[in-house]
């Protein structure tokens, strides 16, 4: 009855102090075969029993142990030691039912504690019942596997690995779940809801058979709703912080913006104002969310018309867009009568936007002043303000601010709120003086983040945010893995530092995403190696990540450009690189040495597989042409300079592992 | 009832099966697709960009097919995805970039027998193609539309109002854009707008592109561009690559039918077809495209002496170790031969797999170019020397390589009075020589006047001259103005054997030509023709 007997080695583990348990709870990951069963058993979460304890002791003297047994601090620190260099995972496996079960748990138990006593009482069993010894595997589990950066743990990926364990483990361990990676957070979780994994599963896996994480008693739902929450979180812009008050009490940048923002809209919605204003602030920093913010806060709701820089490239399209979202919004029809204009330029303007019926220029006025006529206030969002200012005479902007500046209250007229939206600080002095005198010189600046502490609350409620459906044991859980993560030293190393290079809270949000994207069943807690791993794929990704998977071909082509540059030239036409590359063959096949009857010199490759090679690196981007081809030239005397640093190429080399490639290279240096 | 997650699980089960060695990627997708997508996401991907598109397709198809409805409704959150794959390729324009983006996301198919129309959006007369605010505005009606119909499908609409509400939100809509790279020249003004979708139309869509070239080659400048969600997707390792080529083996035909290559019990020996292949070809590429290309032209000739023994039978024997070594063994040369004429395309498959003696090889680039110069007249060869010399020897050698005099017919070569010893300073790189930097452009009239010493001194004996040439030379000036000549220099430029450069319609000056021949070429043609051309050319070796 082997699950009896496992539930007997579980009874073992919990014990109530809190100390003693977790280096003991260490010990069961390392000697449970099965988390689950532990979780099947009802006296599982029972405070085990002193009897348990004791009766341990005869077991181990029966076995004639001279020694007496280490203290519990000593094998404390034994197994602390152990396991701070990788977590351990040990696949236990009983396969004689008829062993008795104390027995088998004295031994697997007494193996993992690593007793001083440990040889000589293995040897004795040895002797004694070599077939009846409890097998035990260990595996040391690496970080999830990220592909852009490293090859996967062969031991974790490659079925076909020759590593012989591994496939055996697989095979013989015990179908539940002896096979999960137990990483060291583990214990603190544990410690924090003891009663946690004896509990049953969360909403959404009674309707599914959907197996639970090996070892941590949450289905894979819980993860799969904790990742969609913290993605939605990172990318719904109300969860930013940095717009709450500092510690001192004063209000930060972003609040007070959005306070003068109300008061505008405020004007502008209830006196009827005239209102224009720029919202500047770097990239990231709560802009559009502010704006969005304080229109939602409004009682009354009024006409919103939003362009942008990067879509309306000319005022003319600016002004058919207004007219478009005027009509969808108040109902009104305000049809463009599109003139055929004798103005030679406009009709070749008109050719060149493929053919847009745009109405001409001299509407503008007309549409624009209409606005205060209108039956509810107007609010205009300029975004990318900066590239209105590029259009021909400022036209657009010139009636826009004209007309709020000159829109009286009290006459009867709704106001009209001008609101553009930059990066550029000096947006203001792009603009012309009839269009600048006619503008509020109203600015308000938004800002990101202040200090280190506002990046880490970020990182730290995107990280917690609430799933749902919501389950409580999981988020204490959670809460608590993502505490351990932040508190990590190298953690807030590697997010300090990018704090210091930027503060574009998007870089961080999609650090954040990259990290909880990459999270498994088999191993769901955040890491600082994953962070590690996030940061390099999303900070500032490597452009040429495939380097170390590069082909033979393509790798000659890359060591001869290195030897090419070495040289002085700065760009090089494919024959020079065949011309190297064949060289280099020829002096390499020179020496008459030969192991196993093959000569130990290089490859040959014909040209044709070269310029297949050659042509497959321009398409990535890797050689890149000077200048423009010019026609008739031969595709071998193309002039291209190499993208790769010679240190790229030097690490690629010492990857591919080929003493040939690597002398070759050490050639140029 | 399964669960979404368990579907979830078996889509990624079914498609990882489609696409081996793909796990990852996909199981990042999917859950990036069902939950909550970064608004712009860039997938790179250097090498079987192909694959990773279809794998793309199939995943967000499959997922678009999954009904959300059809699930206990664990919370509101399941999403109902709309997706729109476009080739950047094939969109070359704005306007069809729109209309495929638009028809595909509302699943609108244009048929002929109504006039290809695209869809109509609700509205009568508006037009969403028009330009980029037209396109936004459809996106934004086709959200709406797409919203209504969720509701509408709702089963306890008039019940849960509220809840319709929030199902409002849950259409997501995914764009994907395969081969993105070409937006840069095709629609460079469609980038900046493609990364801020969302954000311009104020819809849940995301976008996704795929390319073969990084970010940062595609990437704005002044920053407009929102930063993508990097995805990298790293080539095949050796062993997906074997898993991806034996997964291409038809394994659907009739176990019972007659022996052919592609007969279901060859499956296993294809794999050790595979294994042998891929030692052979991988560490030449890796794209496994072009190894299954490989592999499927020797295929046949491989298993041919098998399905020869297994002619005459009923059904399929095993077949023999000995056999498969000994098969092997044989084949081993022929796998580096089929890949230096396929890989670069010199040969198709087919023509590959029908040549009986496969380990010769086939006939190269340059080996045709000798069968049209042999086909050349004796002039016409003459003239591609002088080309070729005139393209490879710097001008201010002319004198010295070329000059002749009643005098002295010795020459002065290298290391003449004038030259200057070549300075060697650590500044200044040393020089590339001309035949591998590229032949140099020449005007017509150096390449006649070393075409008449060439003519004068190795052709002279071969011609009869006419007594009325009594001054040295002066037939062979003849010769040169002659209009078969030019003819001659015509036909060539036609055959790109000498490249025009100048424009043909400039007057002023000589017309300007690049030799088009290559070095061993014009080396063989100076043995055809007796020239000793290693003599003349300036830096020769």
């Amino acid at each position: 009855m082997p699950a009896k007997r496992k539930a007997t080695t579980s009874q073992t583990l919990d014990e109530p102090d809190a100390t003693r348990r977790r280096t003991r709870s260490n010990a069961a990951n390392l000697s449970s075969p099965s988390r689950e069963s532990q979780l099947k058993d009802p006296n599982a979460s029972q405070p085990p029993s002193s009897t348990n304890v004791r009766r341990r002791v005869p077991n181990r003297s029966t076995r004639s142990v001279p020694s007496p047994s280490p203290t519990r601090k000593e094998r404390e620190k034994l197994l602390t030691r152990s396991q701070d260099k990788a977590p351990l995972v040990v696949h236990s496996e009983t396969s004689h039912a008829d062993f008795p079960g104390d027995q088998e748990d004295a031994h697997s138990d007494d193996e993992l504690l690593l007793s001083p006593n440990k040889k000589k009482k293995r040897q004795e069993t040895t002797s004694l019942k070599p077939s009846q010894l409890p097998r035990v595997y260990v595996e040391i589990v690496s970080p999830a596997p990220r592909p852009s950066k490293r090859p996967p743990a062969k031991t974790r990926a490659d079925p076909s690995s020759p590593t012989p364990t591994r496939p055996k483990v697989a095979q013989r361990a015990p179908p539940s779940s002896s096979r999960s990676p137990t990483p060291l957070k583990k214990t603190t979780a544990n410690r924090m809801s003891p009663k946690l994994l004896g509990q049953s599963a969360p909403r959404g896996t009674q309707s599914s058979t959907t197996q639970n994480f090996p070892g941590y008693g949450y289905s894979p739902w819980c993860l799969y709703a904790q990742k969609r929450s913290i993605f939605h979180a990172l990318n719904d812009p109300k969860t930013a912080v940095f717009d709450q008050e500092h510690e001192n009490g004063a209000p930060s940048a972003n609040a007070i913006v959005l306070e003068q923002l109300k008061t505008l809209f405020t004007g502008t919605l209830e006196r009827g104002e005239g209102n224009s204003c720029l919202l500047i602030g770097p990239r990231g920093s709560g802009k559009s969310r502010l704006l969005d913010e304080a229109l939602a806060s409004l009682h009354s709701q009024p006409i919103i018309i939003r362009l942008s820089g990067h879509v309306q490239h000319n005022d003319r399209l600016a002004l058919r867009e207004i007219a478009r979202q005027l009509s969808t919004q108040t109902g009104r029809s305000f049809d463009i009568e599109v003139t055929d204009t004798d103005d030679e330029s406009q009709r070749a303007a008109d050719a060149s936007d493929h053919a847009v019926p745009l109405p001409p220029p001299t509407y503008l006025p007309t549409l624009i002043s209409a606005l205060p006529t209108l039956a509810r206030p107007t609010v205009l969002i300029l975004e990318a303000f900066d590239l209105f200012a590029i259009h021909g005479r400022q036209a657009l902007l010139y009636c826009l601010l004209d007309t709020a500046q000159s829109c009286r209250a009290g006459k009867g007229s709704k106001g009209v709120a001008v609101i553009g939206v930059t990066t550029r600080v000096d947006t203001i002095n792009l603009l012309e003086k009839r269009v600048k005198s006619r503008f509020s010189g109203r600015m308000l600046r938004t800002a990101g983040p202040g200090t280190l502490d506002d990046w880490m609350s970020i990182a730290r409620n995107a990280l917690t945010a609430k799933p749902s459906p919501s389950n409580e044991e999981w988020e204490v859980w959670w809460a608590a893995a993502v505490e351990k993560f932040l508190d990590d030293r190298s953690v807030r190393a590697a997010l300090s530092d990018t704090y210091d290079l930027t503060k574009d809270v998007r870089i961080l949000n999609r650090i954040l995403m990259d990290l909880a994207l990459n999270l498994s069943p088999t191993s769901p807690l955040p890491n600082a190696s994953r962070l590690s791993d996030a940061i390099a794929s999303q900070r500032f990704p490597a452009p040429f990540p495939f380097l170390s998977d590069i082909s033979y071909p393509a790798a000659c082509l890359l060591i001869a450009s290195v030897h090419a540059d070495t040289a002085g030239h700065e760009s090089i036409t494919f024959e020079m690189l065949h011309d190297s590359f064949q060289k280099q063959v020829r002096t390499s096949q020179s020496a008459p040495v030969q192991i196993g009857g093959s000569s130990i010199g290089m490859v040959r490759c014909s040209k044709e597989v070269l310029m297949t090679a050659f042509e497959q690196l321009i398409a990535t981007k890797v050689f890149v042409a000077v200048t423009p081809i010019p026609a008739g030239t031969m595709k071998q005397f193309v002039r291209y300079k190499c993208m790769v640093e010679k240190e790229g190429i030097r690490q690629m080399v010492s990857a591919m592992g080929q003493t040939n490639l690597n002398q070759w290279l050490k050639r140029s240096q | 009832m399964a669960s979404y997650l368990e579907q979830l699980e078996y889509l990624t089960k079914e498609i990882s099966d489609s696409f081996p060695g793909n796990d990852f990627l996909i199981s990042q997708l999917i859950t990036l697709v069902t939950t909550c997508p970064p608004t712009f996401t860039y997938v790179h991907d250097p090498y079987t960009t192909g694959v990773t598109a279809s794998l793309v397709n199939a995943l967000i198809s499959s997922l678009s097919a999954v009904d959300a409805k059809s699930f206990v409704p664990e919370d509101d959150a399941i999403p109902t995805i709309a997706s729109a794959q476009v080739n950047a390729v094939a969109c070359f324009t704005a306007r069809l970039f729109y209309d495929t983006t638009l028809n595909r996301l509302a699943k609108w198919h244009p048929l002929w027998d109504d006039g290809c129309e695209n869809w109509p959006g609700g509205f009568t007369g508006v037009r969403y193609n028009d330009s980029l605010d037209g396109f936004l505005h459809g996106l934004r009606v086709l959200h709406a539309q797409l919203s209504d119909d969720e509701a509408g499908r709702t089963p306890q609409r008039s019940r849960l109002k509220v809840k319709a509400q929030v199902r409002k939100n849950t259409v997501k809509m995914v764009l994907i854009i395969e081969r993105a790279e070409r937006i840069k020249d095709s629609l460079p003004e469609l980038l900046v707008p493609l990364t801020r979708l969302a954000e311009l139309s104020k819809v849940d869509i995301h976008t996704i592109l795929i390319s073969q070239s990084p970010w940062e080659e595609l990437k704005p400048l002044m920053g407009a561009a929102v930063d993508p969600f990097h995805l990298s997707v790293r080539p095949p390792s050796q062993e997906d690559t074997r898993r991806i080529l034996v997964s291409r083996f038809p394994t659907d035909g009739d176990i019972s039918a007659a022996p052919h290559a592609y007969h279901p019990a060859l499956l296993q020996f294809y794999a050790q077809y595979v294994d042998a292949l891929c030692s052979i070809c991988a560490p030449f590429t890796r794209d496994p495209h072009e190894l299954s290309y490989v592999a499927a032209a020797q295929w046949p000739s491989f298993v041919a002496p098998v399905l020869d023994a297994q002619r005459d039978a009923n059904q399929f024997h095993p077949i023999p170790e000995d056999v498969r070594m000994r098969l092997l063994r044989v084949f081993l040369p022929s796998f580096t031969a089929a890949l230096e004429a396929l890989l670069p395309r010199r040969m198709h498959a087919r023509t590959w797999s029908q040549t009986p003696d496969v380990t010769d090889g086939p006939a190269s680039d340059e080996k045709g170019v000798e069968m049209t110069i042999s086909s050349l007249s004796t002039l016409q060869k003459y003239i591609l020397l002088a080309a070729f010399l005139a393209s490879s020897n710097p001008p201010r050698t002319d004198m010295r390589m070329f000059a002749r005099s009643r005098e002295t017919r010795s020459r002065r070569r290298r290391g003449g009075g004038t030259r200057k010893a070549p300075q060697r300073s650590g500044s200044t790189p040393a020089k590339v020589p001309q035949r591998l930097a590229g032949p140099a452009s020449f005007p017509l009239d150096r390449m006649s006047a070393i075409l008449a010493v060439l003519l004068e001194e190795y052709d002279l004996e071969s011609r009869v001259i006419s007594k009325e040439f009594t001054q040295l030379g002066e037939y062979t000036e003849m010769e040169l103005v002659r209009v078969h000549t030019s003819g001659a220099i015509t036909e060539l430029s036609a055959a790109h054997l000498l490249l025009r450069v100048s424009p043909p319609d400039r007057l002023d000056g000589p017309p300007m030509y690049k030799c088009g021949i290559s070095y061993d070429v014009a080396l063989a043609l100076g043995r055809d023709l007796r020239v000793p051309m290693l003599d003349l050319i300036w830096e020769a070796g």
